[in-house]
């Protein structure tokens, strides 16, 4: 199901969360709503899903107003934050609910129930523990259950709230992927809301960047890692270095600066004040007219460098990024 | 969780602070509670079982217990389900005034019963506002059972409301909206989901309001009349029996109320116990953690 959203306002009690929203999401794509704490990607998430009417605008599902229609026709999958599972149900009923709301007429029988669930269970690896409550899960388990519970209902768009947010760092890096598989296969619209670039470049096809209440940026994570619109996309996707040069300013990456040993005609001077490898690189601190200056190289390039505390190197911009 | 104050960290004291205090607890409620309790139970069985069979076979007593019971009897269900719809509307729906009516649900318990019971006089009495339209119509709320049961109605009503409000008003109501967004209708969201969250703080909140019923002595005492074996309550009646200075059977009556007292005490605590646990259930709950 493909959506749209069409100048989407909203304020709580005097303060403008969003301010302006359009967006298209394509059928099938996995979408990440991406931006600091309080940037209202929560809040136009919860507008999609109809939880809550827009001031002004409007979301179009497959061409049609979402609003005023029904759950069960607009079939969304809403996964909370908190997973909001049902505390007094087992994991098999908080499963089976969306199939038990049904109306008669298209209520499956409790056989076919029972299948359904037992396939989900087996889906999210956990047919183990359908008799158990939801406070007897653990926090990955808990976000597994939660993702079936809305599977159950063969929902044709996927909204997934900070769905790693409360999980510990392995579990998240499993989940990740096991999301990503399970995208591939079942190739439902998906969006999700997160805080983490990292987590959005990784998991993402397209990342839809939100700050203030507006989108500052949407494309691919290549698009917004490598060609950021403005200094504040840049800064939001990884590490970056303002650095005065020549008259002009230059947001470069850390990678995106070569050291050399001799100046240059485009080079400026800088002292070496730290040295830490940093996994597959390794990571100098320099200081440069005052300026802290961060640059990464192979550990096959520092080898090659002659590099130490205190010493002077060269920096030369790989790349020339300014922002009029 | 800990019920052993020896053991709290925030005791701090010598051990014999701690004794002195324990002894001075055990002490104030003995003089306040047991001693007072213990006398009119004394009085009670100070001639045996007899004061008890000669106090029910009066016509008045069996009449105020007979009225005391049909009033709990209509008041304790109408306030519960009014109470119920009453929190859910008001934790559930944001509108303008909510909050004045939140303040509002308050006055029952603050007014003085007294003032409630001039209140309903003024509106239904004979020269209350109402009066003349009764009285034309041949209506007696006043001095009648009607006027009782209002009263009781008005005393009693925050009970059940104020017990179910904190706990639907849970900030933000994920477990009633993911059951909307699977397909769950009204009813069944309601019965499914909210209702198996707030069952023991109701049971609590019915046990509160019916041992209120039961026992309310001020506001029913002014539209009373005290009609004997007509419109005196079993409080009402034991102040009679006081009045005439039959100390034995006002004890009698008065160990009857306390004992239906006793009764709601105990629901009470299992009541508590059980809403006790759920709520457990509930911090545990995925929902709730951070």
């Amino acid at each position: 199901m493909s959506i749209i959203i069409n100048n989407v306002h909203k304020s709580y009690s005097g303060s403008h969360v969003l301010k302006g929203i359009n967006l298209t999401v394509n059928t099938g794509e996995l979408l990440a709503l991406l931006g600091p704490s309080g940037c209202g990607k929560t809040t136009l998430l919860r507008i999609i899903a109809g939880l809550e009417p827009p001031d002004e605008g409007e979301v179009l599902c497959n061409g049609l107003p979402a609003a005023g229609s029904s759950p069960q026709e607009s079939r969304i999958g809403f996964v909370f934050q908190h997973y909001a599972l049902f505390r007094h149900m087992s994991v098999f009923e908080n499963i089976a609910f969306g199939l038990r709301a049904k109306p008669r007429a298209q209520r499956p029988s409790e056989a076919q129930i029972r299948e359904k669930v037992e396939k989900l269970l087996e889906l999210i690896q956990l047919e183990w523990i359908a008799k158990r409550l939801p406070s007897e899960l653990s926090g990955g388990q808990r976000q597994r259950v939660a993702l079936a519970r809305v599977l159950a209902v063969d929902p044709s768009v996927l909204l997934l709230d900070e769905p790693f947010g409360a999980l510990d760092a392995k579990v998240r890096q499993e989940l990740r992927h096991w999301l990503r598989e399970r995208h591939a296969d079942l190739g439902v619209t998906t969006i999700f809301v997160t805080h983490d670039q990292e987590e959005a470049m990784e998991v993402s096809d397209r990342i839809v960047l939100i700050h203030d209440g507006k989108i500052e940026q949407t494309g691919s994570p290549d698009d917004l890692y490598n060609h950021p619109v403005n200094p504040f996309v840049c800064d939001f996707l990884g590490l970056v270095n303002m650095l005065p040069l020549h008259g002009k300013t230059l947001y470069l990456r850390p990678h995106e600066i070569a050291l050399e040993s001799a100046p240059l005609p485009e080079t400026c001077p800088a002292t070496i004040t730290a040295i830490r490898t940093a996994g597959p690189m390794v990571q100098l601190e320099l200081r440069a007219d005052g300026h802290p200056v961060t640059v990464a190289m192979t550990h096959e390039q520092f080898a090659k460098g002659d590099f130490a505390i205190g010493k002077t190197a060269h920096l030369r911009p790989l790349l020339e990024r300014e922002f009029g | 969780m800990n019920g052993n104050p020896s053991s709290s960290p925030l005791v701090m004291e010598p051990p014999w602070v701690r004794r002195a205090l324990i002894a001075f607890a055990c002490l104030h409620i003995g003089l306040l509670i047991v001693l007072p309790f213990a006398s009119v139970l004394w009085q009670a069985f100070s001639h045996g079982l007899s004061t008890f069979s000669q106090l029910l076979a009066t016509r008045d007593t069996r009449s105020a217990i007979a009225l005391t019971l049909s009033i709990a009897a209509i008041a304790v269900p109408v306030n519960s389900l009014f109470g119920l719809l009453l929190a859910w509307g008001l934790t559930h729906l944001r509108f303008p005034g909510r909050r004045f009516l939140l303040t509002l649900l308050d006055l029952p318990f603050s007014i003085s019963p007294v003032v409630a019971g001039l209140l309903f006089i003024l509106i239904f009495g004979n020269n209350g506002y109402l009066g003349p339209f009764l009285r034309s119509h041949h209506l007696k709320v006043i001095f009648a059972f009607p006027g009782l049961l209002l009263v009781t109605l008005f005393v009693t009503m925050p009970f059940v409301a104020k017990e179910l409000i904190p706990l639907m008003d849970d900030a933000d109501h994920d477990e009633e909206e993911a059951a909307r967004l699977l397909g769950g209708s009204w009813w069944r969201i309601f019965w499914k989901i909210t209702f198996p969250n707030i069952k023991w703080g109701l049971l609590y909140g019915i046990v509160l309001c019916t041992a209120r019923a039961m026992g309310e002595f001020g506001a029913v005492a002014v539209v009373s009349g005290s009609i004997r074996g007509r419109t005196n309550t079993l409080p009402l009646h034991i102040e009679a029996l006081f009045q005439d200075g039959d100390l034995p059977a006002a004890s009698a009556a008065a160990s009857l109320l306390a004992l239906l007292g006793i009764i709601s005490l105990v629901s009470r605590g299992i009541a508590a116990r059980l809403r006790k646990r759920s709520e457990a259930l509930r911090l545990s709950a995925p929902s709730s953690t951070p």
